[in-house]
């Protein structure tokens, strides 16, 4: 893949992911440097992404991956806010946020259904628009969403639990 | 139009309803987002859709730092220096091997026609090639001091025919011989590395080529420091 093809089929993907690395990491700032890294490694194996036959699904598992990595640095080696002398201490753990929440159980749903459910949350596509970008029939789509967004609430039910 | 608005339990269930069929409109979805924010006192059974609604009308509406593509350009694509050194980094490999052989051959030719015995193991395809040019003149294994003729002078890859394997097999069964003649030895390096060379540029046609001229150029590398 050339710099052209690179431009026109992985970088104009930066807005949906940069809305799944927020979600996924809570913080825009980390998620600005996770997509930025995410970007890069995609480049580096620029020359591979020819032979794959959903890039786009690739990417968000590099995307994933990434956030992940910097979620695992942040407990490791939790930041301490100086200026911020009413907040909790550095050791007591911040509770996520629901957006937080949901975005780890859309990323623990089976890979179609991730897929499909990334793109109505993160891309805010119609289902007609996810049935065009994944060749999936509009009833398939419909099915799809159906069931991850039963799924997601169950999970979320159980994890309140 | 009339913006949809949720009024009543009913009405909520039966939003919600289509939401998990993912049947509902965008309208819907709208007006189910307004009620879940303006209603923060409700029943538990709804916690869950509260959160999972205003979640993706949360992820929905995240803007990103406006130089964002120009961050990723600069770091990948978008920097001449990085594109160019992008399109030339898989010959660095190839490269680097070559140079690594040229080396060597200059090592063996300073060695002053001094009788030191050189391992010819080169790669497959270059001794099958030779070994069809003249079958009838190869030699038996012979003692590393003792001075030998040459036996096949190596040509051009496209000089020469292609031979069955099994032909080949039957006239060697096996792909080492050695050489005590400097001269003879400094012949098969510079055949080498021409079929080095010639390797590297069909590679440059077709990149998935690259990984057999490596292989290759590797095998006779490997031979020439035993």
């Amino acid at each position: 893949m050339n710099a052209t093809e690179f431009q026109q089929r992985i970088v104009v993907m930066h807005p949906s992911m940069f809305r799944a690395a927020v979600a996924i990491l809570g913080n825009a700032d980390d998620a600005a440097d996770a997509v930025q890294d995410t970007m890069v490694k995609l480049w580096q194996n620029a020359d591979a992404l020819d032979d794959l036959t959903n890039v786009q699904a690739y990417a968000f598992a590099t995307l994933r991956n990434q956030a992940l990595d910097v979620q695992r640095r942040r407990s490791a080696h939790p930041a301490v806010d100086l200026t911020a002398v009413s907040d909790p201490p550095a050791d007591e753990p911040r509770s996520p946020s629901d957006l937080e929440v949901i975005a780890q159980i859309v990323e623990e749903l089976p890979a179609k259904y991730r897929q499909v459910t990334r793109m109505s949350i993160y891309q805010n596509l119609s289902t007609a628009e996810i049935a065009s970008a994944t060749g999936l029939s509009n009833d398939n789509v419909r099915q799809i969403l159906s069931r991850s967004r039963q799924k997601i609430k169950q999970l979320y039910q159980n994890l309140k639990q | 139009m009339n913006k949809l608005t949720i009024t009543s339990s009913a009405q909520l269930r039966e939003a919600l309803e289509q939401f998990y069929a993912a049947t509902a409109a965008p309208e819907v979805i709208e007006a189910l987002t307004d009620y879940f924010r303006t209603h923060p006192q409700l029943d538990p059974e709804f916690e869950a859709d509260r959160a999972i609604i205003l979640a993706m009308a949360d992820a929905a509406a995240i803007e990103e730092p406006a130089d964002m593509e120009q961050r990723i350009l600069a770091a990948t694509c978008g920097s001449p220096r990085r594109a160019i050194w992008h399109g030339i980094r898989l010959w660095h490999a190839a490269a680097a091997a070559v140079a690594v052989i040229a080396v060597a051959a200059m090592w063996l030719l300073n060695s002053n026609g001094t009788a030191q015995p050189v391992q010819q193991l080169v790669a497959k395809v270059d001794t099958v090639e030779t070994v069809r040019q003249q079958p009838a003149e190869l030699p038996q294994a012979q003692p590393a001091n003792t001075a030998t003729a040459p036996t096949a002078t190596p040509q051009p890859v496209d000089a020469v025919q292609r031979q069955p394997a099994q032909q080949v097999a039957a006239a060697q069964p096996s792909h080492t011989r050695e050489v005590t003649d400097p001269e003879e030895a400094a012949q098969i390096l510079a055949s080498t590395l021409i079929r080095a060379r010639q390797t590297i540029a069909q590679a440059s046609q077709a990149p998935a080529a690259i990984d057999p001229a490596l292989n290759s150029i590797n095998n006779s590398l490997n031979s020439l420091r035993q």
